[in-house]
This record gives C-alpha cells, sequence and structure tokens, in this order.
C-alpha cells in the first residue's frame, strides 16, 4: 500500500515537471542592448549604458546584452539563461560571438552566458573574475549602476579584440548598372548619328558637337550614384536603432555569481 | 483490360508510397546526422570534464589531506569512464546506459569532492583552484546543455522514424532507435550532506542539476 502510494506521488511529481517544463515560457527577445526590466537605474543612465553596447556591436560585430530582471523566473538559473540567450540569437550566426549579462535582482544571483564564439575570449574563469570581483562588491554596496557598468567593462575589455566587424561594402555605384548605362547612351548616340547623317551632309561633323546635349539628357543617370543604398545590408543590429539578434548560439558557458 | 487498370492503380499507389518513403527516408538520414552531431558535442564536453580532473586532483590533493577516500573515488570514476569504449553509442542502448552510468558516478563523485573541499579555506582561498572549480562548473553546465539538445535531436529523428511509412522498414535498413540520456536514479533527492565543523555559509556551492 505505501509503495502504491509512493509511486503515485512520483508519478504526480514527474506529471507535473514535466508541465512546469512545458508551461514556462521564455521571455520575448529583448529592444535594446541594456535592459533593466527591475528599475534598477535612471533613464539616462540605462540610455548610456545602451548606447556604449550598441556601439561596440558595431564596431565589433560582438553583441553583448544585458538583462535585469526583477526575480529569477525559473527554478534553475544556467538552464534559463542558456536557452534565454539562445532563444535571442544574440551574436552573429557564422561567428557565434554573442554574451548576455543576466542579473535577478530578487534572487541576488547573476550570470554572464557566453556564446560559443567567445569562449575563447572570455573564458569561464574570467567571466567568474569578473562577477566576483568587479560586479559583487558594488551590488553589495548598493551601487547598481557602477556594477553593472564594471560588469559591462569587464565583458566589453575581454571580448574587444577577438572579432571585427567586417567593413561595409563601400557605396560605388554598382558596375553592371553602369555597363549598361554606358552601352545604352552608346547604342543612343550611334541611333542618332546615323539619323542625322540620314538628314543630310549640312550638318557635317557639327553634327557630334550636339553629343553633348545628348550627355546632358542622360546627365540623370548620374541618380545611379543612389547606388550606394546598395551598402546598407551588413549584419542585422547595426544602424541606430535597437538590439536585434543576429543568430548567434549558446553551449552553456559562461559563470554564475550572487551577491 | 480490367486487369491493366486495376495494374495502373497497383503502379500509382506504389510509386506514391514509394515517393513518400524516399522522402521520409532523406529526412530520416538528415535527423540521424543531427543526432550524430549533437553526441559529438557531449562526448566533447565529457571529455573536458575528464582532462580537468588530474589539475583538480593535483591541486586538492596538496591541501586536503584527509580526504584521501573522496579523491579515490573520483580517480577511479575518472578511469572507469575512460574504460566505456565510446563507438556508436546513440544506437546501442546498453552501451549508451553503461557510459551514462560511468559518468553520471564521475559526477556524483565530483560533487561530493566539490562539497567536502568547502571545508578547507586555504583550498577556497587559492586561485588556481577557484579557477579549476569553475572551469569545472562550467563544465558541468555544458555537459547538461548537450545532453539536452542531444535528447531533442534523438527525439525529433525517433519521431520521425516511427511515422508510416518508414516505420514498415526502418529496422530493415538499419535505422535504429536512437538511445536518450534518463535522469540518474535517485537524482529527485538531494544529496544529504553531512558537516562536522560549524560550517560557514558558502557564497558559491557548485551549481548541480
Amino acid at each position: 500500500m505505501r509503495a502504491c502510494l509512493s509511486a503515485l506521488v512520483v508519478c504526480l511529481r514527474f506529471g507535473f515537471g514535466v508541465a512546469g517544463l512545458e508551461a514556462e515560457t521564455l521571455p520575448p527577445p529583448p529592444e535594446a542592448y541594456f535592459n533593466d526590466y527591475a528599475g534598477l537605474v535612471s533613464a539616462s543612465d540605462a540610455q548610456r549604458l545602451d548606447v556604449k553596447l550598441r556601439r561596440f556591436a558595431e564596431e565589433t560585430s560582438t553583441q553583448v546584452v544585458v538583462a535585469v530582471y526583477p526575480s529569477l523566473p525559473s527554478p534553475s538559473l544556467e538552464d534559463f539563461t542558456v536557452r534565454a540567450a539562445q532563444e535571442w540569437r544574440v551574436g552573429r550566426q557564422d561567428w557565434d560571438n554573442g554574451a548576455v549579462f543576466f542579473v535577478f535582482v530578487g534572487d541576488r544571483k547573476m550570470r554572464i552566458e557566453t556564446g560559443y564564439g567567445l569562449e575563447g575570449a572570455l573564458p569561464d574563469q574570467l567571466a567568474a573574475r569578473i562577477l566576483d570581483e568587479q560586479v559583487r562588491p558594488r551590488f553589495r554596496a548598493g551601487d547598481w549602476v557602477g556594477g553593472l557598468e564594471a560588469g559591462i567593462d569587464g565583458i566589453l575589455a575581454a571580448t574587444r579584440g577577438e572579432y571585427k566587424a567586417p567593413p561595409k561594402p563601400k557605396p560605388q555605384p554598382p558596375i553592371v548598372p553602369l555597363l549598361i548605362i554606358v552601352v545604352f547612351v552608346l547604342v543612343m548616340l550611334w541611333l542618332a548619328r546615323s539619323s542625322r547623317a540620314n538628314l543630310g551632309r549640312t550638318y557635317g561633323s557639327r553634327g557630334w558637337n550636339r553629343r553633348g546635349g545628348y550627355w546632358g539628357g542622360w546627365g540623370g543617370g548620374s541618380s545611379w550614384g543612389g547606388g550606394s543604398s546598395w551598402g546598407g545590408g551588413g549584419w542585422s543590429g547595426g544602424g541606430g536603432g535597437g538590439f536585434s539578434g543576429g543568430g548567434g548560439s549558446f553551449g552553456g558557458g559562461g559563470a554564475s555569481s550572487s551577491w | 483490360m480490367k486487369w491493366l487498370g486495376c495494374l495502373g492503380v497497383l503502379v500509382v499507389v506504389a510509386l506514391i508510397v514509394g515517393g513518400i518513403a524516399i522522402g521520409g527516408y532523406n529526412r530520416l538520414v538528415g535527423l540521424g546526422q543531427g543526432v550524430d552531431a549533437q553526441w559529438a558535442q557531449v562526448e566533447n564536453q565529457y571529455q573536458r570534464r575528464a582532462d580537468l580532473i588530474p589539475n583538480l586532483v593535483e591541486s586538492v590533493k596538496g591541501a586536503a589531506t584527509f580526504e584521501k577516500s573522496t579523491l579515490e573515488e573520483v580517480t577511479r570514476a575518472r578511469a572507469s569512464v575512460g574504460q566505456v569504449n565510446v563507438g556508436n553509442l546513440p544506437n546501442d542502448p546498453a552501451a549508451f546506459a553503461r557510459f551514462q552510468a560511468a559518468q553520471d558516478a564521475l559526477s556524483s563523485a565530483l560533487s561530493r569532492l566539490m562539497v567536502v573541499v568547502e571545508r578547507y579555506p586555504e583550498l577556497k582561498a587559492n586561485q588556481n583552484f577557484r579557477d579549476l572549480q569553475v572551469a569545472l562548473e562550467g563544465t558541468e553546465n555544458r555537459v547538461a546543455v548537450e545532453r539536452n539538445r542531444y535528447n531533442e535531436a534523438a527525439q525529433a529523428y525517433n519521431t520521425a522514424r516511427l511515422r508510416f511509412p518508414i516505420v514498415l522498414f526502418a529496422n530493415l535498413i538499419g535505422m535504429k532507435e536512437k538511445a536518450y540520456f534518463k535522469a540518474a536514479a535517485g537524482s529527485e533527492q538531494p544529496p544529504s550532506v553531512k558537516f562536522e565543523f560549524g560550517a560557514s555559509p558558502s557564497p558559491t556551492p557548485a551549481e548541480q542539476r
């Protein structure tokens, strides 16, 4: 009887565990590089840190995201952070160069989650030292901005030299449309010349002088210089906007700490 | 003439089923490759953990001379992990279970060691040992992540394998079911730890999943 009951309890617990796993939803991808959902720092500080992270992402293509939550929405810190970071796809897809700095204020826990491509530049030991030696003392003293900034600076310093943003393609006029224009202009000239030749000999070689008119007329072709809009491609997350994931992957690297 | 019509219908049905089967087979092959790739990731992380252990044991040995039995247990468990031959384990449930049992034994020996060393302040003050501790925690976490992803990949493969009409001939063409990692027996209960001294609360206990 007892065995039966305990088996039932185990079954129930297992069932609930599975249900809990299913019900747990991950937070949607953040819209900025610095996200303070707990209202820890002032808007101006948040803005400043966000600009710092965004500029870093534009220079190096390495995406570092900060997410401050009021409390941990899952029983397991590491399980939650790796799944959230993976879901947000922080970092470039081909380099996996993303990192997320999680802070859970109510639980007094924090973690740096490192993407596959940053595990060399930011090994777990270094991440642990950043958290333990830079962030923890400041959080303990109640200096939230200082702690967050120290953590960000540590991550940026470690990952700065690792990747370089690929140079954005220069806004040079695309060669194929230019060729087409040249051929087109030549054909037009030839047509004009032959038609003028048909008009008679009175124009003679002077007909060529009118070529300038044609050039002028087609001068609008310089609007192809607008082809600079071709250079806008590059990788996502650029531009002046907020954060958008580039497709990076995470394998559980990083370090956890508390304060 | 009637038999001709019958034959036509049969041929059409055979073509349709064959087409579905080929599509299903190709999909299954892709999923199987995904499982194998993910298995390689799991092996990588286990290897990384095994590589950490000699250094860890050395650094503990110096400071914690009293913990001989715990250390020996770790060394033994690591040796037995090395003996489990690592071949095509996902296709071999028995060998897979042996592999998991050996790795889990090493996990629990390591976690006991990490609890025990909390008693040695001079060890915890040693930066080299702290780094090793962080490396071990990180590796355990990576193992957990890759194991999880392996199970997901294996589930996708096994589900596709059981679909009609693949299920009819999956065994014939050697597409075997992939084994899963299972939660270790007794892992629903936290390990009991006895502290003889008035142990100070540890700020960073080894996070175990």
